[in-house]
């Protein structure tokens, strides 16, 4: 049973569905548990992944994470979650845990299954979640672990993502968001093939796009998405840590993150995740009107970097950071070039740099406003 | 109350009027308020205390300042220094208007050696040709970037650049009397496309509002544009800004707001695919208003789809895909129409070869009726070629073996280095077997490679380039 989290209640009060596909075990692929001859020239190496399981868990256990801190902006409905762990990781998740299998015919049953939930009520959010395998053509094509079962047509197991994505605008939810952690390249020989993967749903051209949308995907077309071996990818990273307060924004009394604002600041988030991935893998995105999604009564804790002129001032400069309306007060002394950096909540902050050497001059109460995802102050009289 | 001055310095002196957004937010994190500026500063009532203020430009890059604001001083000041955004002034409109690459490589690496670009023009008959350069001699040749000015007329018109190492891709051109193009070094890895180019007509609003709708920041594009229909009601004089304003409309679903000016447009831009786009759009939403499309309807909106592809390719991203989701459409529900499926192929040949990121619409391919997503490299035999910012070696030699012997000569002679001395003629009356006397005392030979070399390096290196530079690098040498 793919249903791993259960708040459905049958007055249908709006809630998030969440469905989670992560597929890092490709069964009829090189190295898979039922090794397939495939015409690897028609698509590509494709190999065995260890990241899309532990992307997939680290995106569920978020999720039930913010929930129970109350932060989500309706309370979280249902998680539906399906892995294909990798033979090089058969257990990417707590020890002995089991998944429903992220097979094709998994991927609909869930699939059909989520959409239902999410057509109960207008307010409810839709949250797709997928890791894998993908390649791009005329649609987005997002392999589940039954992929070249038949190698005569490999794409039987796979999905039109695009044309799902247009499909379920004719769902009432007015929330919907879709991220997409794949790649999107396509080989050469694809392209002399037709290739006929088929979308979970068939779209109305008659429906209008929902409200709010949010439809992310972690690369742009013919590029690739990216991830350390057995760790959540960089997207997905990303993703969290937009959530988790880089995106935020201040509104009325309250911090909170907006669907239009995860887009807007994911390719900034993704360099902080890792500082070489801020070219080489470029997020695309498409939203609609914005919508709160989180909501924090704190400030969220924002990197603040801290620097003079020259490396050479920095290394020479006692700095202090002081907090313009509260009590966060802290202190770096001499010795280093590299810049300070420090974990501060959002706010205002006052600045100074002092030097016991008399050929610098002091930098006294400089101004700082501090924001999420990253504030960077070069110190200057 | 007391006054807060917000001051935007720049170098061009248009940039000024480039909008750009400034946010007021209080000591307490409060929003204050929002304002535009097009122009060089301008005044925000606050009560006294510590504000933040951001600038955000269309690009997403932010600027913040925090401001005391005195009630006992006359007017508090915040100054945003945009002068250093770029080195140069004739790149600055990219940095506030669109959204350029920021990179440390340059046009003299080894990948960007022999880049071109040329210019396509589809003409009354229908036919595409390859056009006289508008590269207009003001333009801007820097190693991190070349700016053209070009006059582009109301016509179809494509730019297509090159080189042996770069693939072909064209890039459509929005009439204007003084339309700008900024060609920089791309910053991906080797699968991204190696340059970036940005459009921009001085349109300033409509050129904004493109780029939000571009990475649909609509809360942004709807501040911006309270009234788009500013935008269409002049639609005449600024056919392509009306088509922007009319997207814009489009994308935020305000119909209403539309009135039959897309029909106006459509009508009187012959030339112009998107009015067509736009009035099957509008039909199609109207459609979708109602949860139905009547056959009449149907048969409209297949008409002005047709009628747009037949006009040729959108001019805006955003309108060639709404011409292919438009042609999905009706492929669905008129499966049996060949002509709709023929149209519908063929406009994904150009999705597939477009870079969706782009604001004017960019696809690789060797011409513009043959969009190729593994699109050629190499260089074209052709007239009205223009060197981007390098020339390379094989074109001077080949122009030295031709009979502008006498232009080629001045051309060399005032890119020559004093110790490179005068050119001989050799006894066939061709270059390659001319020697070159290197100083008055001493004569040696020099090869054809080393006296193109060092010309090059004396000569694309300047800050001003000569005359015959210049022609090259507008693709006037051949005229």
């Amino acid at each position: 049973m793919s249903l791993v989290f259960n708040n459905e209640n049958e007055a249908n009060d709006p809630g998030i569905h969440v469905l989670i596909i992560g597929v890092g075990g490709y069964r009829y692929m090189d190295g898979g548990e039922e090794q397939k001859d495939q015409n690897y020239e028609a698509i590509g190496i494709l190999k065995q992944l260890t990241s899309p399981p532990k992307s997939a868990l680290a995106f569920r256990d978020y999720l039930i994470r913010q929930d129970a801190d109350q932060r989500l902006s309706v309370p979280l409905g249902t998680i539906d979650l399906l892995v294909s762990p990798s033979p090089e990781d058969p257990e990417p998740g707590e020890a002995a845990e089991s998944f429903e299998r992220a097979t094709l015919g998994n991927i609909m049953s869930a699939y059909s299954r989520w959409r239902t939930l999410c057509d109960n009520n207008a307010q409810n959010i839709a949250l797709f979640f997928f890791s894998g395998h993908g390649v791009e053509k005329d649609d987005h094509y997002l392999l589940a672990e039954d992929f070249g079962m038949n190698p005569m047509n490999p794409w039987m197991g796979s999905f039109a993502f695009d044309k799902t994505r247009k499909a379920f605008h004719g769902c009432q939810c007015e929330t919907q968001i879709f991220l997409v952690d794949s790649c999107r390249e396509v080989t050469p020989s694809m392209l002399t093939r037709d290739i006929t993967a088929v979308p979970l749903e068939t779209p109305n051209y008659l429906d209008s796009e929902c409200k709010h949308d949010l439809t992310m995907k972690a690369s742009a077309r013919n590029e690739k998405a990216l991830g350390k071996k057995r760790q959540p990818s960089y997207f997905t990273q990303a993703i969290i840590k937009a959530l988790d307060g880089d995106a935020a924004s201040r509104d009325g009394s309250q911090w909170v993150v907006k669907t239009s604002d995860i887009g807007a600041h994911i390719n900034q988030i993704m360099k902080s995740v890792k500082s070489s991935e801020g070219y080489s893998q470029r997020c695309t995105y498409s939203s609609g009107e914005s919508k709160v999604i989180l909501q924090y009564d704190e400030a969220p804790t924002v990197t603040l970097e801290v620097a003079c002129e020259s490396d050479h001032a920095t290394a020479m400069a006692e700095f202090q950071c002081k907090e313009i309306n509260g009590q966060f007060d802290r202190v770096r002394s001499p010795a280093r070039p590299s810049p300070w950096k420090l974990p501060v909540k959002a706010g205002f902050y006052s600045l100074s740099a002092t030097f016991n050497d008399p050929d610098y001059e002091d930098v006294n109460e400089q101004f700082s406003f501090v924001q999420p995802p990253y504030t960077f102050e070069r110190l200057s009289r | 109350m007391a006054i807060l001055s917000i001051n935007i310095q720049t170098r061009g002196s248009d940039s000024d009027r480039i909008p750009k957004k400034v946010e007021v937010i209080d000591s307490t994190m409060q929003h204050v308020q929002s304002v535009w500026i097009e122009g060089a500063q301008q005044n925000i009532q606050l009560s006294p205390g510590l504000y933040a203020v951001i600038l955000e430009l269309a690009s997403g890059k932010r600027l913040e300042k925090v401001a005391q604001v005195n009630s006992d001083a006359d007017t508090s000041e915040v100054r945003f220094d945009l002068s250093k955004i770029t080195p140069h002034e004739s790149h600055e409109w990219a940095y506030l208007s669109k959204k350029p690459v920021e990179t440390k490589r340059l046009l003299v690496e080894k990948r960007y050696r022999g880049a071109w670009v040329r210019f396509w023009k589809k003409n009354s008959d229908g036919r595409w040709e390859i056009t006289n350069s508008p590269i207009q001699n003001q333009s801007s040749w820097d190693r991190d970037g070349v700016s053209y000015n070009l006059e582009v007329s109301r016509a179809q018109h494509f730019m297509q650049v090159g080189g042996p190492k770069i693939p072909w891709r064209l890039v459509a051109l929005p009439p204007a009397e003084e339309l700008m193009c900024l060609i920089q070094p791309g910053a991906g890895p080797s699968y991204v496309h190696p340059l970036k180019i940005s459009v921009t007509s001085n349109s300033w609003k409509a050129e904004t509002l493109l780029t939000y709708l571009q990475k649909d920041s609509y809360k942004e594009a709807r501040e911006l544009v309270n009234n788009a229909e500013e935008l269409l009601y002049g639609k005449v004089s600024n056919p392509s800004a009306a088509a922007i304003g009319a997207y814009y409309l489009i994308k935020t679903r305000q119909l209403d707001r539309l009135h039959n000016w897309v029909e106006n447009l459509r009508n009187w831009m012959e030339w112009m695919p998107d009015g067509a786009v736009l009035r099957a759009w509008q039909l199609i939403l109207e459609g979708r208003s109602s949860k139905q499309l009547s056959p009449d309807q149907l048969e409209e909106i297949r008409t002005n789809l047709l009628l747009a592809w037949e006009r040729g390719i959108p001019l805006y991203t955003i309108g060639l895909k709404l011409l292919r989701e438009g042609l999905e459409l009706i492929n669905a529900m008129m499966p049996e129409d060949n002509l709709i499926m023929k149209n519908l192929a063929k406009v994904k040949q150009y999705i597939a070869a477009a870079d969706l990121q782009s604001s004017t619409t960019t696809f690789n391919g060797i011409k513009p009726e043959k969009p190729d997503a593994m699109s050629r490299t190499g260089t074209p035999e052709t007239k009205h070629l223009a060197y981007l910012y390098d020339i390379p070696r094989s074109a001077v030699r080949k122009a030295l073996n031709t009979p502008k012997i006498h232009i080629t000569e001045n051309f060399l002679s005032k890119g020559m280095n004093n110790n490179v001395g005068n050119i001989i003629p050799g006894p066939k009356g061709d270059f390659s077997e001319r020697s070159f006397d290197s100083s008055p005392s001493k004569r040696s030979k020099k090869s054809t490679k080393a006296l193109i070399d060092e010309y090059k390096e004396s000569m694309l290196n300047s800050d001003k380039p000569n005359d015959e530079v210049l022609k090259w690098r507008t693709g006037r040498f051949d005229t």
